[in-house]
């Protein structure tokens, strides 16, 4: 691996291998991937294809087996990295005994410097999300945790944003809500890792696609390439995970 | 770190733990209390009153193993709640650096400490009147008595947490308490000439007298908190050992937060 700091790269994964527990199964194996600044990257798979095992390994939760990963020029996990990260994971419940602007705030303070300033983010979180400021978070709806945990990861601007099923449990009208604020998201330079089996949104959002099958790559690359030579992303995404009769 | 604390201070105050501890601190600190005051001993045809230090023993006592009831509840119910399950990954994913956490836990227990200890200290003025603590109080012994105290509940609360923290709440809930109740045990065993007898004649229980000598020194706590009662001093030699546990137990909790797919109930 080279040793200069490409500074317009968010992450770098070289030839990486993941391994579970005393009988080491494979849950990834040799992947290679990279984001740049501004880019935005879907992980597409089947359901066990490795694709949250990748986002733990961005996040510093696994260590790879063989092969190197950087975040931001760091070892993932560490603080400046995950400083620079919104990380949004699936099936994630908020501390339930909080209220949903205490936890944005509990949040925001390691975030964001000033008490004015978190204040302000949170009451504007609190109204961009449509969440209840008085309420419990034990008596949120699924759909409610959900856009709590996507408000906590865009609370204070974070340099890149980690998306795991963002869209489960929302409605229709909230999923276009949210597409729109991480198209203008993008706009304003942030760098996004989706993933999602939603692959009409992600075809919307996402400027490249790698589709991981059975813990490797099975195609990586731009998402108009990916459209153009297979008609749709749904339609590459069947061709790469050997069901072309989907 | 105030962050922190501040949110596990509000994790604890709205737990039925609180409550809990709030009224089982008063009833246990009064009914013994109530009935120092009510009794009086005698000794070969002299009357003596419970008065004093004998009394600060009874409520250290009390204090001590009410504590430990205290700190496996904290241990194992409040502390993991964060670090385990479906909180797992957002509580990982938050910048803040790892050694903070069993500090800002350890700060939040050192307040149910302190309050469990107010309503001992407050009950022992309302019943023996307050001017007690004037004169002739053992302020320096009260202070050695509570630092065992501290030491030691806090090393209980994170022997059940890390436990909680890597093997579930129930194995925790098994394993710690049997831990401590084989350091009693083996604490009475090898205090008597039986336990060195035994000993001479058997080469297990020289082994059960190695894991014994490691683990925290639970059966020795209120024989330190009389006698620094009786005559405070300065450094005790008998702190190290807790002192030692605590830092070793908060660098395993550390182990377990950094690295969560080792613990339990995470995948």
């Amino acid at each position: 691996m080279s040793s200069t700091v490409n500074v317009s790269e968010i992450f770098k994964i070289d030839d990486v291998t993941i391994a579970y527990g005393w009988r080491k199964f494979v849950a990834v194996e040799s992947l290679t991937l990279r984001l740049e600044k501004g880019g935005s990257l879907a992980l597409l798979g089947l359901n066990g294809a490795g694709k949250t095992s990748t986002i733990r390994l961005l996040m510093g939760m696994v260590r790879p087996q063989i092969g190197q990963v950087e975040i931001f020029g760091s070892r993932p996990g560490e603080l400046k990295a995950l400083a620079r990260i919104g990380f949004a994971p699936e099936d994630a419940t908020p501390p339930e005994y909080l209220k949903g602007e205490e936890y944005l705030d509990f949040v925001a303070s390691f975030r964001i410097k000033g008490k004015t300033a978190r204040s302000k983010a949170v009451s504007e979180q609190m109204q961009w999300f449509e969440m209840p400021s008085n309420r419990r978070i034990r008596d949120y709806s699924k759909g409610m945790r959900r856009k709590l945990i996507l408000a906590q990861a865009l609370i204070g601007d974070p340099e890149m944003l980690i998306l795991d099923e963002p869209l489960n449990g929302l409605d229709p009208l909230f999923i276009m809500k949210l597409r729109e604020r991480v198209e203008a998201y993008l706009k304003n330079g942030g760098s996004l890792l989706l993933s999602s089996h939603i692959l009409a949104e992600v075809e919307k959002v996402c400027t490249s696609v790698a589709i991981i099958r059975e813990g490797k790559v099975a195609y990586t690359g731009s998402s108009a390439s990916a459209v153009q030579q297979y008609g749709s992303i749904e339609k590459a995404f069947a061709h790469f995970v050997g069901r072309s009769e989907a | 770190m105030i962050a922190l604390w501040r949110h596990f201070l509000i994790h604890l105050f709205r737990t039925r733990l609180f409550y809990f501890c709030l009224g089982l601190s008063f009833l246990a600190f009064f009914i013994p209390l109530k009935l120092a005051d009510a009794i009086t001993i005698h000794v070969q045809e002299m009357e003596q009153a419970i008065t004093g230090e004998n009394i600060f023993l009874v409520l250290f006592f009390v204090a001590m193993s009410l504590g430990g009831f205290i700190a496996m509840v904290y241990g194992v119910w409040v502390v993991p709640y964060l670090h385990q399950g479906p909180r797992v990954f957002l509580s990982f994913g938050l910048p803040v650096a790892k050694w903070k956490v069993p500090i800002a836990y350890a700060l939040t227990f050192l307040c149910l400490i302190a309050l469990q200890n107010t309503i001992m200290f407050t009950l022992h003025g309302f019943l023996f009147g307050y001017e007690a603590y004037a004169e002739g109080f053992p302020i320096e012994g009260i202070l050695m008595a509570q630092l065992f105290q501290i030491l030691s509940l806090e090393v209980s609360m994170f022997m059940f947490a890390t436990l909680a923290l890597f093997f579930g709440r129930i194995a925790a809930t098994v394993l710690g308490t049997s831990i401590f109740t084989i350091a009693q045990i083996c604490g009475f065993i090898f205090a008597t000439d039986l336990g060195v007898e035994i000993q001479s004649k058997s080469a297990g229980l020289t082994l059960v007298r190695h894991v014994y000598e490691i683990l925290p020194p639970w059966d020795k706590v209120l024989v330190r908190v009389s006698a620094q009662l009786k005559d405070a001093s300065l450094p005790d030699p008998q702190l190290v050992p807790w002192v030692i546990w605590l830092l070793l137990l908060g660098a395993v909790f550390v182990i377990g937060l950094r690295f969560p797919l080792l613990t339990k109930g995470t995948d």
